[in-house]
């Protein structure tokens, strides 16, 4: 789906985004305005109305893909449009802005309008790759399935430590009872953890099993068995988490910045006539 | 001893299930390891834990090894005796010494009574998969972003504009005292230029109603003076020109820059076709000072004594000429075997700032007392050679030398047989004697003298050298030097920068060895700027607009801001 939302209808929104660029850009070459180029003359004024106009459509697809089925356009239309469109935008709005940039309002809006459709195409990025990694990571097993696993091979060596000494017995505890999954924001972005109880107990544990003999070697070396498969199971996980992570994650951008803009926005387009 | 231990166990409907065990040993210990006579299967139990032995017909609990963290009576001991109803904690298990039953010497239970967390649960309590249960909502977010951008960047600067200023003095209450920047600063669509900046940190003195652009008397309340381009009642259609707002060309927040328009096509989309679009003028057709300017039509004064100038153009027929009253040919004074200095008896050869200098953009008025008067010796005696006669109007020349004469004469120090005899009989020291007919005769001879010389300096070779000298009337010797008027400025609608062309001769352009009047126009042709100097997008000689040398406001046509009270 991902991928061909690019290529959606045959790149209808490609075209459509480049024709619209193509105009503003030659509109622009030709103009020549009084002075520099700048937003306030009559090119000016026609592709800042170009870019709002853009900018609420586009900010629209956040309330639009909550309304399933309405509307004459399906979803894959907006969101193939909203990828295009937004791309335009960036180019549209700098025309806009005439190149001219300082400590102000107007260039705070241009700046977040960089950063949500930056965002945004990170997070297209994000969905054409991490859902295939994702699906190649799981396997044919749900997450669902790998968590029991997990906590089912955390028992067993429980119980087959059972009879090892404290040490044993207490890595083996901590590996059961601290291993965490995921974590704070870092965490999960990085899918890995420097300090995960199971892989410490494991290394430990084969430290130690080495002076082991009889009954005992026989227990850690089962014991180091399921908990190498248990850390590599982890592991996995965490892969998973860290996919989900980046497929969520551009959106703690996008959203809140694309707010940011719309207000920007309202103020610059106001303080523009209020001090005309 | 014969023991009795009841293993408790809670079930799902809350009921609790009770198996018992009965065991003979010495001691019983408790621990994780299957050695141990009871095993207490769970986390945060060590491989043995302790054991209850028999002392003295007391039992007595003991903390085997190290120890855990095992609590007897909740307190934490490494051995203690126990008696019934004393609670031995191990791990999240409870031992509890029951009373005594039937032959056994102790009864115990086993209850778990602390909860153990599944592996499936520790591992679901710990982890944290999912963004949104490590940061707020994205709601939360943009909230925040909002009303953050609201309050800085309008309701602030709203407030610090409109809420809190002095109604009276137009001032800000707040940012003078406790806030130094204003609040519209971040409001601003650009850098001010640069002549405006000093009134760049009070946006009011522009902006002065909300939503209103800004207007002309806004900028004429400073720049009164400024011109109109054309004279707003000479022209029925010139409104765009005449009632055009100052923004239209003046365009201000574009950075540190000059906000007057300089561009090519702002003059030429009129003056391309000027001769259809003001008819009546007599205004050339221009477009590019390279391709499409007309010859240049100096305003020449061709009669002095009237005041009568007159615009020619240097590609007429008959060339124009000046008639300024004043003799002065160029070729004569440039000589490159040099002039004859009379003040000092020396030859000197003549360059252009000998007599032209320059101050700034501009030139000194030539004067015949700093630039004339070393070589043209105004002096009219042999006799007496150092004496000069002053460079004025004639009725003070004569009565200078009648002065310089009756004097002469009255102190006897003439030279002149024939009235030698006559007036010099006196003798000096003995003046108090001359007698009224020496008197006579003396003034007599003085003013003979002096119409004699104002004879002589009359003629071409004296004043008439340089200045066309009128005869009012031969017999009382009533003459007048015709006005002089030399042109200030041959192109008064040009602006033209002497300093900024030192690089050039200055016969690279005024061609003087040749001019041998003063009448020659010595004013180069259009051609000869456009040597150098080219249209506004010429790539081989120096780029140049209408501006370069034309202003747009001419103060002639009338003020602009009276234009603006037609508008307001």
């Amino acid at each position: 789906m991902h991928s061909s939302l690019l290529v959606f209808k045959n790149f209808l929104y490609l075209k459509i985004a480049t024709i619209l660029v193509v105009s503003c850009l030659l509109a622009y070459l030709i103009h020549e305005p009084l002075g520099k180029p700048n937003g306030g003359s009559w090119l000016g004024y026609t592709l800042g109305v170009v870019s709002l106009v853009l900018i609420v459509w586009l900010a629209w697809y956040g309330i639009r893909k909550r309304r399933y089925g309405s509307g004459k356009l399906v979803l894959e239309d907006w969101a193939s449009a909203h990828v295009y469109l937004g791309v335009a935008l960036l180019i549209i709005a700098t025309l806009h802005s005439g190149f001219q940039f300082g400590f102000n309002i107007h260039t705070l809006a241009y700046i977040f309008m960089i950063i949500v459709v930056s965002s945004g195409l990170f997070g297209l990025y994000a969905y054409v790759r991490y859902p295939k990694l994702r699906t190649i990571n799981r396997g044919e097993a749900t997450v669902g399935d790998v968590w029991e696993l997990v906590a089912s091979m955390s028992s067993e060596c429980l119980s087959i430590a059972q009879n090892l000494n404290d040490e044993v017995y207490s890595l083996v505890e901590d590996a059961d009872k601290k291993t965490v999954l995921g974590g704070s924001l870092l965490k999960q972005l990085s899918g890995n953890d420097k300090n995960c109880s199971t892989t410490n107990a494991l290394e430990k544990i084969k430290e130690l099993a080495v002076d082991f003999s009889g009954d005992e070697a026989e227990s850690s070396r089962k014991l180091v068995t399921i908990m190498a498969r248990k850390v590599e199971l982890l592991n996995r996980i965490r892969k998973d988490i860290k996919y989900k992570a980046w497929l969520d994650v551009w959106l703690y951008v996008h959203v809140p910045f694309t707010i940011a803009l719309l207000v920007a926005l309202v103020i610059h387009i106001l303080v523009v006539f209020l001090y005309w | 001893m014969k023991v009795l231990i009841r293993y408790l166990t809670k079930k799902r409907d809350g009921a609790i299930s009770s198996r018992d065990e009965e065991i003979n040993a010495e001691t019983i210990s408790f621990g994780r390891g299957s050695s141990n006579e009871v095993v207490l299967q769970s986390v945060g139990v060590l491989l043995k834990e302790g054991s209850i032995h028999l002392r003295n017909s007391e039992f007595f609990y003991e903390v085997d090894g190290t120890g855990g963290s095992t609590l007897i009576d909740g307190f934490s001991k490494r051995s203690s005796p126990i008696k019934t109803d004393s609670i031995i904690s191990i791990g999240p298990y409870d031992i509890k010494i029951l009373e005594p039953y039937k032959d056994f010497d102790l009864v115990i239970s086993v209850d778990l009574v602390r909860e153990v967390e599944t592996s499936l649960q520790s591992l679901k309590t710990n982890s944290r998969t999912r963004i949104e249960q490590v940061m707020l909502g994205k709601r939360s977010y943009s909230w925040a972003f909002a009303i953050v951008i609201l309050s800085v960047f309008l309701i602030w600067p709203m407030l610090d504009r409109y809420i809190f200023v002095d109604s009276n003095t137009e001032t800000n209450l707040l940012e003078k005292k406790y806030w130094p920047i204003n609040g519209d600063i971040a409001w601003t669509s650009g850098e001010i230029s640069g002549s405006h900046k000093f009134i760049g940190n009070n946006c009011s003195v522009c902006h002065e109603k909300p939503f209103q652009q800004v207007k002309n008397n806004v900028c004429t309340s400073c720049h009164a003076e400024v011109g109109q381009h054309v004279e707003p009642d000479g022209y029925q259609d010139m409104e765009r020109i005449t009632h055009a707002s100052c923004q239209s060309c003046h365009k201000e927040h574009q950075g540190n820059m000059s906000i007057v328009r300089s561009d090519q096509s702002f003059c030429s989309d009129c003056h391309i076709q000027i001769e259809k679009i003001a008819a009546g003028s007599s205004l050339k057709n221009a477009s590019n000072f390279e391709k499409n300017h007309s010859q240049f039509r100096p305003t020449v004064i061709t009669n002095a004594t009237e005041g009568i100038v007159e615009r020619i153009s240097l590609d007429r027929e008959l060339p124009p000429k000046e008639n300024s009253n004043l003799h002065f040919p160029h070729d004569r004074h440039m000589k490159d075997s040099g002039i004859f200095v009379a003040k000092t008896g020396e030859t000197k050869v003549l360059s252009c700032s000998d007599c032209h200098v320059q101050v700034g953009n501009n030139f000194m008025p030539i004067r015949m007392d700093d630039h004339c008067s070393d070589c043209h010796l105004l002096n009219f005696d042999a006799d007496q050679p150092t004496r000069l006669l002053p460079h004025a109007d004639f009725k003070t020349v004569k009565l200078s030398l009648r002065e310089f004469y009756s004097d002469l004469a009255l102190r006897g120090f003439i030279k002149e047989k024939e009235v030698e005899e006559k007036i010099n009989r006196r003798r000096p020291g003995n003046e108090s004697k001359v007698s009224e007919e020496q008197k006579y005769e003396a003034l007599e001879w003085a003013e003979m003298k002096a119409e004699r010389i104002m004879h002589r300096i009359t003629n071409r070779s004296a004043c008439g050298s340089c200045h066309n000298v009128l005869t009012i009337n031969e017999d009382t010797q009533d003459y007048k030097i015709a006005p002089v008027l030399v042109t200030d400025r041959w192109l008064p609608k040009g602006i033209f920068n002497h300093s900024k062309h030192t690089v050039s001769e200055c016969s690279s352009c005024h061609l003087v060895e040749k001019s041998s009047s003063s009448s020659d126009v010595l004013l180069p042709r259009v051609q000869t700027c456009q040597n150098c100097h080219g249209g506004e997008n010429a790539s081989q000689k120096v780029p140049s607009t209408c501006i370069s040398c034309h202003e747009f406001h001419l103060p002639h046509k009338g003020k602009m801001n009276i234009a603006v009270k037609i508008d307001n």
